[in-house]
C-alpha cells in the first residue's frame, strides 16, 4: 500500500478516525491490527517472518535485562545474529552467491553456488535496524525491556514509519503508546500540512524528476555528457525528495495522532562540507551507524589511522544496507573517503574563514562531489556508472545540439519546453522554501503572520490547501513506489 | 473559563476543518471548469493541433498521430501540390479520435479541407481505442470536450479510467497553460504548418534498427476503430471531401507480424470498397535501412523526404487537379463482385491480392495511367 494512493487514504482516514473514537487505552491495539493490516497490504505472508523477529527480540530483550556478564553478552549476540540473520538471507544472499560465482569463473571454475528466489519482504532493513536498536539500548542499559508483546510489536511495525523510516529509537517512541493523546488541533493541522508537504516534495518534485532521470539512465548511453549531467542532477533533487517526502508523510501522520517522530532530514544540500552533510541526510540512519557501528569501532578516540578506517568500514556498511550491488558498496566506500580527505584537509580549509564566498564554494563544492556519488547509487552496474562519469567529464557544455537534446528529454512529445521549465522553476521554489526553512525566514507577509497569532491553524490550513491543489495542478499522478522501499 | 476556552478550541475547530474539506473542494471545482472552458485558448497558437488548423484552414489535412507529424513535409506538398496543407497530429491518435475531430471540422465549411489524407495505421487498427497524448484533450474547445469525455467514458467504464479522466482534466497540460507566452514562440519556430521544420532526427545504427521490436496489433479490428474509420468515410462523402488513406513507412524488424499485415489488408479492402486511393508506405520504400527511421515507429528526416516524395509521386495528380467529390479515383482495377463498404472487404481484399503482380515502383503510374 503505498502512501500515494488512493487505498492508503482511505487506510489512513479510517485509522485516524477510530484512534480518536476510542479510549486512549485501547488505541494502541486497534494500530497494532492497522499496522498489520498495512503490512499484509505488500506481501502477506511475510507477517509470519516479521512476527519471528518480533519475537526473539522481545524475549531476547527481557533475557538481556534479567542477566549480566557472558550471558547478558550472549543473548545480546543471539538477538543480532538472528535478526541479521534474516537480513541477510532476503536481502544479501544472491548478492553474496552471484560474486562467489564470478570468483569461481574467474578461477576457471564452474559457477555453482546456488541462488534463492525470495522477494525482499518491505522494509525489512527499516526495522531490523530498528529492532537492534532496541535490545543494544536494553543491553546498554540505557531502555528498560517492553514487557507487553503487544506494544513491542507495534514499536517495530508501527505503520507510517515501518517500510521507510525514520529509524525510532525505543526511548523515543514506545513511552508514546501508553500515552493519551487526545485529539489536538495544533498537532492536527501541523500533521495535515506535513503529510501534504511531504506528497509535494513526492509527488510534484521527485517524481517529475523522476520522469526524466529514468528516461536518460534507461538508455544513457544514447545521451550526451550535458543530458547525463542535467540526469544526475536531477536525480539529486530526486532521491532527496522522495526519501524526505517519505520521512515527512510518516512524521505528519504520526503528528495527527499526536506522536512525534525524529526529523530525518535538515536541509542536507546547504551543507557546507560532508560531515555536516551526514548529520542533515538520513539523520535516523546517520546516528545509527555512528551509535552502534563507528562508536564501538573506536571512533575518532583512536589513532588517525584507525579513525579513518572507521569511518570507510562505517560508510562502506552503510552502502551496503542501502542496497546489495556494488554500487552501494562503492558509494558508500566514496563518501568515506571524501570524509577521510575532508579531515585531513582541515588544517587547511579551515584557514580560508568564514566569509560569504568561501562558504558558496564550500557548499558548492560539497553539493557536486556528493551529486558525483549519486551517479553510482543510480547507475545498475558499476561499469555504468564509470561510463556516465566519463561521458559526463567530457560533456560539452556550450554545444547548442546537446542542449536541444537536454531539453527534449524531459517529455516524449513537443511539450518538452513546457514541462521542463515547470519543472526546473518548481524545484528552485522547493529549494527557496527550504533556504527559508534553514534561515527561519517566513514566506508569508506580515498581516497574514499576524492572522495566524490569532488563528494558529490558519497558517496551516491555507498552506495545505495550497499545497494539495499545487499536487492537483502539477503531481505525477499515477501512483510510484518510492526510492527507498527497495531498500 | 475552562468552558469558554473549551467553546473557543471547538469553534477553531470547525472553522478548520470546514476550510481543509471545503477549500479543496471549491478551488478543484474552479479549476475544472477554467481548464474545460477556457484551456484551449492558451494553445491556439501552437503547432500540429487543432486549434493550430483553425485558425489557418488548408485545403489538405493530414491527420494522424506523431506517424503523421514525423512523415510529412508540409512545405514540399505544398510546392508540389500548389495548394495548402497542415498536419493535425497528436501522439498515438486512433481512428476513434480521429472520427470525433472530423465530425465537428468537416461540419464547418469554413474549416472543411477540400482533400483529407487519412492515416491507416495498421497497428492501431486493431487495439482498442485510448488517449495517449493529453494535448489532444488540452486543444479541444469544451463542446468537443465533452463530446470525448462522453466518448471515454462510453468505452472505458472501469474506475480506474474515470480515474484517468480526472487526472487528465485537472492535471494534464498544466505546463503549458504556465509557459504558455515562451512556449507558443518557441514552437512555431520549430513546426510549420503541423510538421516539424527546424528539427532534425538522425537514422538509427544497424545494431539498434536490427533490435527494433513489432507492435502487437491482433487478428481482428478492433469493432470501435474500424466503425470510426467507416464513420470518417461516410462523413467525407456527405461532405464532399475527398478522402485517401495513407499509412507511412515502418521499419521492416518492426513490422514481421502477420497481425500487422492483415491489417493493412483491411484498409486495402475498405479503400477497395470504398473506392478510395490508399498508400501504404512501406511499398517502394527501403525499409531495411536504418538511415531512414528515427526510431521503431517514425521516420527521420531522411525518411520524411523520401516518403513526402512518393507521397507526392502516388497522389500527386489527385493532390493537384481541382476535381469534385464524384471523381474519387480508384486505385486497384474494378472486382466483378462488386464489394460494397465493409461487409465484404475481406473478399474484395483476397481478389484483389491475387491481381497485385505489379512492382512497387507502379503505384504512382498505375495511378496516372487511370486519369
Amino acid at each position: 500500500m503505498l502512501f500515494n494512493s488512493l487505498q492508503f487514504c482511505a487506510f489512513f482516514v479510517i485509522v485516524t478516525s477510530l484512534y480518536f473514537l476510542l479510549p486512549w487505552q485501547q488505541r494502541w491495539k486497534m494500530l497494532l491490527v492497522a499496522s498489520c493490516v498495512f503490512y499484509m497490504a505488500f506481501v502477506p505472508a511475510y507477517i509470519v517472518v516479521l512476527f519471528t523477529t518480533i519475537l526473539i527480540d522481545y524475549w531476547m530483550g527481557i533475557k538481556i535485562a534479567a542477566s549480566e556478564g557472558k550471558t547478558r553478552r550472549a543473548y545480546l549476540f543471539i538477538s543480532i545474529i538472528a535478526t541479521c540473520l534474516v537480513l541477510f538471507v532476503f536481502k544479501y544472499f544472491n548478492f553474496v552467491a552471484i560474486t562467489v560465482r564470478q570468483l569461481q569463473g574467474l578461477l576457471g571454475g564452474a559457477a555453482s553456488f546456488p541462488l534463492v528466489n525470495l522477494i525482499l519482504p518491505i522494509g525489512l532493513s527499516f526495522h531490523t535496524f530498528q529492532s537492534l536498536s532496541y535490545v543494544i539500548e536494553v543491553y546498554r542499559g540505557k531502555q528498560q525491556p517492553e514487557r507487553n508483546l503487544g506494544i513491542y510489536s507495534l514499536y517495530v511495525m508501527f505503520y507510517p514509519q515501518l517500510v521507510a523510516g525514520p529509524i525510532e529509537r525505543p526511548q523515543n517512541l514506545l513511552h508514546q503508546f501508553r500515552e493519551d493523546h487526545g485529539f489536538d488541533l495544533e498537532n492536527f493541522s501541523q500533521g495535515l500540512r506535513l503529510v501534504a508537504w511531504g506528497f509535494f516534495q513526492k509527488m510534484v518534485i521527485a517524481d517529475r524528476a523522476a520522469e526524466y532521470v529514468n528516461g536518460v539512465y534507461r538508455h544513457w548511453s544514447s545521451f550526451s555528457g550535458l543530458t547525463l549531467i542535467i540526469a544526475s542532477l536531477l536525480f539529486s533533487v530526486q532521491v532527496y525528495a522522495d526519501f524526505s517526502g517519505y520521512s515527512t508523510i510518516a512524521i505528519g501522520c504520526a503528528r495527527i495522532m499526536g506522536f512525534r517522530l525524529m526529523r530525518n532530514f535538515n536541509h542536507p544540500y546547504f551543507s557546507c562540507s560532508f560531515s555536516e552533510f551526514w548529520k542533515r541526510w538520513h539523520i535516523s540512519l546517520s546516528t545509527w551507524f555512528r551509535d552502534y557501528v563507528y562508536i564501538p569501532l573506536g571512533g575518532n578516540r583512536v589513532g588517525l589511522s584507525r579513525h579513518y578506517l572507521n569511518l570507510l568500514i562505517t560508510f562502506t556498511i552503510s552502502g551496503l544496507w542501502h542496497g546489495a550491488n556494488w554500487t552501494f558498496v562503492v558509494w558508500g566506500a566514496y563518501n568515506g573517503i571524501l570524509l577521510i580527505l575532508e579531515s585531513t584537509l582541515a588544517p587547511l580549509t579551515s584557514r580560508l574563514g568564514n566569509s560569504l564566498l568561501v562558504t558558496a564554494v564550500r557548499r558548492m563544492v560539497t553539493l557536486c562531489l556528493i551529486c558525483i556519488g549519486w551517479v553510482f547509487f543510480r547507475a545498475p552496474h558499476l561499469s555504468d556508472a564509470f561510463a556516465i562519469l566519463r561521458r559526463m567529464a567530457g560533456a560539452r557544455l556550450l554545444a547548442r545540439s546537446d542542449w536541444f537534446e537536454a531539453t527534449m528529454a524531459f517529455s516524449v512529445s513537443n511539450t518538452s519546453f513546457a514541462v521542463g521549465t515547470i519543472t526546473v522553476v518548481l524545484i528552485l521554489l522547493f529549494f527557496m522554501v527550504e533556504w527559508m526553512e534553514e534561515n527561519g525566514l517566513s514566506a508569508f507577509p506580515d498581516w497574514l503572520r499576524s492572522f495566524q497569532c490569532q488563528h494558529p491553524w490558519g497558517q496551516e490550513a491555507f498552506t495545505t490547501i495550497a499545497l494539495f491543489q499545487a499536487i492537483m495542478m502539477f503531481g505525477v499522478l499515477r501512483a510510484s513506489a518510492f526510492i527507498y522501499f527497495q531498500f | 473559563m475552562p468552558q469558554s476556552a473549551d467553546n473557543n478550541q471547538q469553534a477553531h475547530t470547525r472553522r478548520y476543518f470546514a476550510i481543509i474539506l471545503l477549500g479543496p473542494i471549491v478551488l478543484l471545482a474552479f479549476w475544472v471548469v477554467f481548464k474545460i472552458g477556457l484551456e484551449d485558448r492558451f494553445s491556439r497558437h501552437l503547432d500540429a493541433g487543432y486549434p493550430g488548423y483553425c485558425e489557418q484552414p488548408a485545403e489538405v489535412l493530414f491527420i494522424g498521430s506523431s506517424h503523421t507529424r514525423q512523415s510529412y513535409d508540409i512545405a514540399a506538398v505544398e510546392a508540389a501540390t500548389g495548394r495548402s496543407a497542415y498536419a493535425m497530429a497528436y501522439g498515438s491518435l486512433d481512428q476513434n479520435l480521429m472520427n470525433l475531430l472530423l465530425e465537428d471540422l468537416l461540419r464547418d465549411p469554413a474549416r472543411r479541407p477540400k482533400i483529407l489524407v487519412l492515416e491507416a495505421y495498421a497497428t492501431k487498427l486493431a487495439q482498442r481505442s485510448q488517449l495517449e497524448d493529453p494535448r489532444f484533450f488540452f486543444d479541444l474547445p469544451p463542446g468537443l470536450k465533452l463530446r470525448f469525455i462522453k466518448n471515454y467514458l462510453q468505452l472505458n467504464p472501469e474506475l480506474s479510467a474515470r480515474l484517468d479522466l480526472f487526472g487528465l482534466i485537472v492535471n494534464r497540460g498544466t505546463e503549458q497553460l504556465w509557459t504558455y507566452p515562451l512556449n507558443h514562440r518557441i514552437l512555431a519556430r520549430l513546426s510549420y504548418r503541423g510538421a516539424y521544420r527546424a528539427h532534425v532526427s538522425n537514422g538509427v545504427s544497424e545494431s539498434e534498427f536490427r533490435s527494433f521490436q513489432p507492435e502487437l496489433a491482433g487478428p481482428e479490428p478492433d469493432p470501435i476503430q474500424f466503425a470510426a474509420l467507416n464513420h470518417t468515410i461516410q462523413l467525407c462523402k456527405r461532405y464532399g471531401v475527398r478522402l485517401m488513406l495513407a499509412e507511412s513507412p515502418m521499419p521492416k524488424p518492426a513490422t514481421s507480424e502477420p497481425d500487422i499485415h492483415r491489417m493493412k489488408d483491411v484498409y486495402r479492402a475498405v479503400s477497395l470498397a470504398n473506392h478510395l486511393p490508399y498508400l501504404d508506405g512501406d511499398e517502394g520504400f527501403p525499409t531495411d535501412d536504418p538511415a531512414y527511421f528515427a526510431d521503431a515507429t517514425h521516420l527521420s528526416t531522411a525518411g520524411r523526404t523520401l516518403y513526402t516524395a512518393n507521397l507526392i509521386k502516388s497522389f500527386g495528380p489527385l493532390l493537384v487537379a481541382d476535381r469534385g467529390p464524384s471523381s474519387l479515383v480508384q486505385t486497384h482495377p474494378p472486382h466483378t463482385s462488386g464489394p460494397s463498404a465493409g461487409g465484404s472487404s475481406e473478399r474484395a481484399f483476397k481478389e484483389e491480392k491475387s491481381n497485385s503482380s505489379a512492382p512497387e515502383s507502379a503505384i504512382g503510374r498505375g495511378v496516372e495511367e487511370r486519369l
